[in-house]
């Protein structure tokens, strides 16, 4: 107990130092505090529930929507969106939700936890419930691959926790398939105009994950989301609760079935993406006893903060910024079917090396690979514009891809962007920004727009 | 010419662009896929080249479980002289036995794998290594990544396929990486391998007696050389 003493008092105080050097303080006192009591997280009190959001994509989003909604009902939300994701992040959100005599000062805790960090924070923090979005490839250098990630999830989770699960994701619904918890899954329903059957590179699910036979799919969403059958030994997706059944993008309108009844929720962004992040939160709100109406009005006014995309039209050019995650294929792979399928010609900018990795090391290029960049040679797209260290190794992908050489310019410094790109060749230009390059975007962005805006309506 | 790729549904880490690669620079040749469950094409015939990439762990066991049958077939090959390119962690199919600790670090598993060279691998579920690396064999750099539980131990040098110049060999402290015997290539390098290495896969069509000539070679060889500087700056770092 004296350990847990010692660290409480250094990582509040590092906690309040830091922010007094207008730091965020996100992960470092949790650091501390865990070297010096491993299980500091246990001792801290906590709020009366703690929900848990796990997964490869969309945890964030799917947490901004929890505490905002839990908000508006009237609950006291404490969230580790000033902490990293990360035992080191959650021990720091934790810490700032106590007083000094570590009293909690909250009834819900929502909390963003990283995959790997299952270990040391299911352990000491016992989720009542945990939503696990999706699970795919990640970035090579922080995760392994979706057969290890989910059994690190399932090996840490507690027999006892509520699981709000993906019904289209047969590797991530089978977390603890096995164990005693209860179980909630979500799906969505092919949606009307959605463009499915193209193919990806990546398919962790060409194995049945339960007998290691062939698997089929008789709907294929994206990579191994959608409706699959192992030939072998028959497992298919469980039978979803909660599942969208279309949406009304100019409404703004998606209806929900459940429980045999269909509501109607406000549609928060009409990409499928987001549809499953949507679901997964109005499935945990709804398991923990809010009425679909009371869910329904709360999130009438719900934006999702969209750091990840701008757009601004500037005379006859429509800006876009994009993020693409980091070393993330999947994402990647996201982005450049958005940007294919993205009405009329355009132009890309691409600013993805690693900003942190390219400083001290060569960046790993395997996601390159791993993404579906064919998506790139679309003939809508007139020219791809590569910054950066990486730039020959993306140009080289891409002509593997089949983007013709003449569409495409390299250069190193991605602030020559304005005097590199040739606006007029579509009428929408694309930048990709890699999500460590958020600040210095804002500065290309806005140099691009004055760009832009010199340059009037001479398209 | 014919390929024979082993288990292609399972590749990870870009692995899967090792043999679409292969596809560009052997058009003509005919590729033949061998699933978990199928009689490897090898069984029967001799292909020119034969080639795995990185799996997860549970589909190592299964492609150990689906070559047990082929071992004596597999180092007939090997004598003869066929190519062979293994990447990833199939290298340690090829190996005695792998010795698993799990990630509660606590339950331990062992399994036999093909005995075809004298080596085994451990592997620690809780302690994955992630790194860069510059090698250089047969008078070429080489430069890759490396993810994998685990490492390989007590393999001979004399069977090693390429010198540590930055990074970590067959396992921490030792200066030499992968198999090689007569055509037969492994190494734990992902990247993928044949891409990101442009002088190694012009020597490994010549030494199938095809031409070299890669595709865009002149792009492929800028960025090789963009890297190389990287990996060989000994204010970056790696391993």
């Amino acid at each position: 107990m004296i350990r847990f003493v010692i660290a409480f008092i250094v990582c509040k105080l590092s906690i309040f130092g830091l922010r007094a050097l207008g730091r965020r303080a996100s992960h470092t006192p949790g650091r501390m505090a865990l070297f010096i009591c491993p299980d500091y997280i246990k001792y801290l009190k906590k709020p009366e529930h703690i929900i848990c959001v796990t997964g490869t994509n969309g945890k964030s989003t799917v947490c901004n929507l929890l505490e905002d909604t839990l908000r508006k009902c009237g609950y006291k939300v404490l969230d580790n969106k000033f902490g990293s994701n990360t035992a080191n992040g959650i021990a720091v959100s934790l810490t700032d939700g106590v007083n000094m005599f570590n009293k909690c000062q909250y009834d819900d805790c929502v909390l963003e936890v990283d995959e790997l960090s299952s270990p040391k924070v299911y352990n000491f923090v016992h989720p009542d419930y945990v939503i696990v979005v999706d699970l795919f490839r990640d970035s090579v250098k922080r995760n392994a691959h979706p057969d290890f990630i989910s059994d690190v999830i399932s090996t840490n989770v507690p027999d006892d926790t509520v699981l709000i699960l993906n019904a289209d994701d047969i590797i991530g619904s089978r977390i603890r398939v096995d164990g005693n918890n209860k179980r909630i899954y979500f799906a969505v329903d092919p949606m009307p105009g959605e463009i499915v059957g193209e193919d990806n590179i990546i398919n962790d699910a060409s194995y049945c994950p339960a007998c290691g036979g062939t698997t089929e799919f008789s709907f294929r969403r994206y990579h191994h989301i959608g409706h699959i059958r192992c030939r072998d030994c028959g497992l298919t997706n469980p039978k979803a609760d909660n599942i969208a059944r279309g949406f009304d993008a100019k409404e703004g309108k998606l209806y929900i079935e459940q429980k045999g009844q269909k509501y109607t929720y406000p549609l928060i962004q009409p990409s499928v993406f987001n549809i499953y992040n949507e679901l997964a939160a109005i499935s945990l709100l709804l398991e923990i006893g809010l009425k679909p109406e009371q869910i329904a009005q709360a999130i009438e006014d719900i934006k999702v903060t969209d750091s990840r995309y701008y757009e601004n039209q500037i005379n006859d050019i429509k800006f876009i910024s994009h993020v693409v995650k980091g070393q993330n294929p999947i994402a990647f792979s996201v982005v450049s079917n958005y940007v294919k399928h993205l009405e009329g010609e355009k132009t890309i900018f691409m600013m993805l090396d690693d900003n942190i990795e390219i400083k001290v090391a060569s960046e790993n290029l395997t996601w390159y690979y791993e993404a579906d960049l064919e998506r790139l040679a679309d003939d809508s797209i007139k020219h791809i514009y590569i910054s950066g260290y990486r730039a020959e190794d993306m140009r080289y992908r891409l002509l593997l891809a089949g983007v013709p050489a003449e569409r495409m310019t390299t250069f190193l410094d991605f602030n020559d962007v304005t005097e590199k790109v040739d606006f007029s060749l579509a009428p929408t230009f694309i930048m990709l920004f890699e999500l460590y390059y958020y600040d210095d975007q804002l500065k290309v962005r806005a140099a691009i727009e004055k760009k832009l805006q010199s340059l009037g309506g001479e398209r | 010419m014919t390929v024979e790729i082993l288990f292609e549904k399972a590749f990870l880490f870009g692995d899967e662009w090792n043999a679409n690669y292969l596809r560009r620079l052997l058009p003509d040749a005919e590729f033949i896929c061998t699933d978990l469950l199928d009689k490897p094409y090898f069984a029967e015939h001799k292909p020119d080249l034969i080639y795995m990439g990185a799996t997860s762990e549970r589909n190592q066991q299964r492609a150990i479980a689906a070559l047990r049958p082929y071992k004596d077939r597999l180092v007939q090959l090997i004598d003869e002289g066929v190519h062979m390119l293994f990447t990833g962690n199939s290298i340690d199919i090829f190996g005695e036995y792998v010795h698993i600790v799990e990630f509660d670090e606590v339950t331990t598993n062992r399994y036999d794998a093909l005995g075809i060279f004298p080596f085994h691998t451990k592997l620690e579920m809780a302690d994955r290594y992630y790194g860069s690396f510059l090698g250089k064999a047969q008078g070429i750099d080489f430069v890759g990544f490396k993810t994998q539980f685990g490492h390989m131990y007590d393999l001979p040098e004399d069977l090693s396929f390429i010198t540590v110049k930055r990074g970590v060999g067959i396992h921490p402290g030792v200066s030499y990486e992968g198999i090689h015997k007569n055509n037969f290539y492994a190494t734990y390098l992902i990247g993928p391998l044949l891409v990101l290495n442009p002088l190694f896969t012009k020597f490994l069509m010549k030494s199938l007696g095809q031409s070299d000539k890669l595709p865009f070679e002149d792009v492929t060889m800028k960025a090789y050389r963009l890297r190389l500087e990287e990996f060989k700056d000994k204010s970056r770092h790696i391993g």
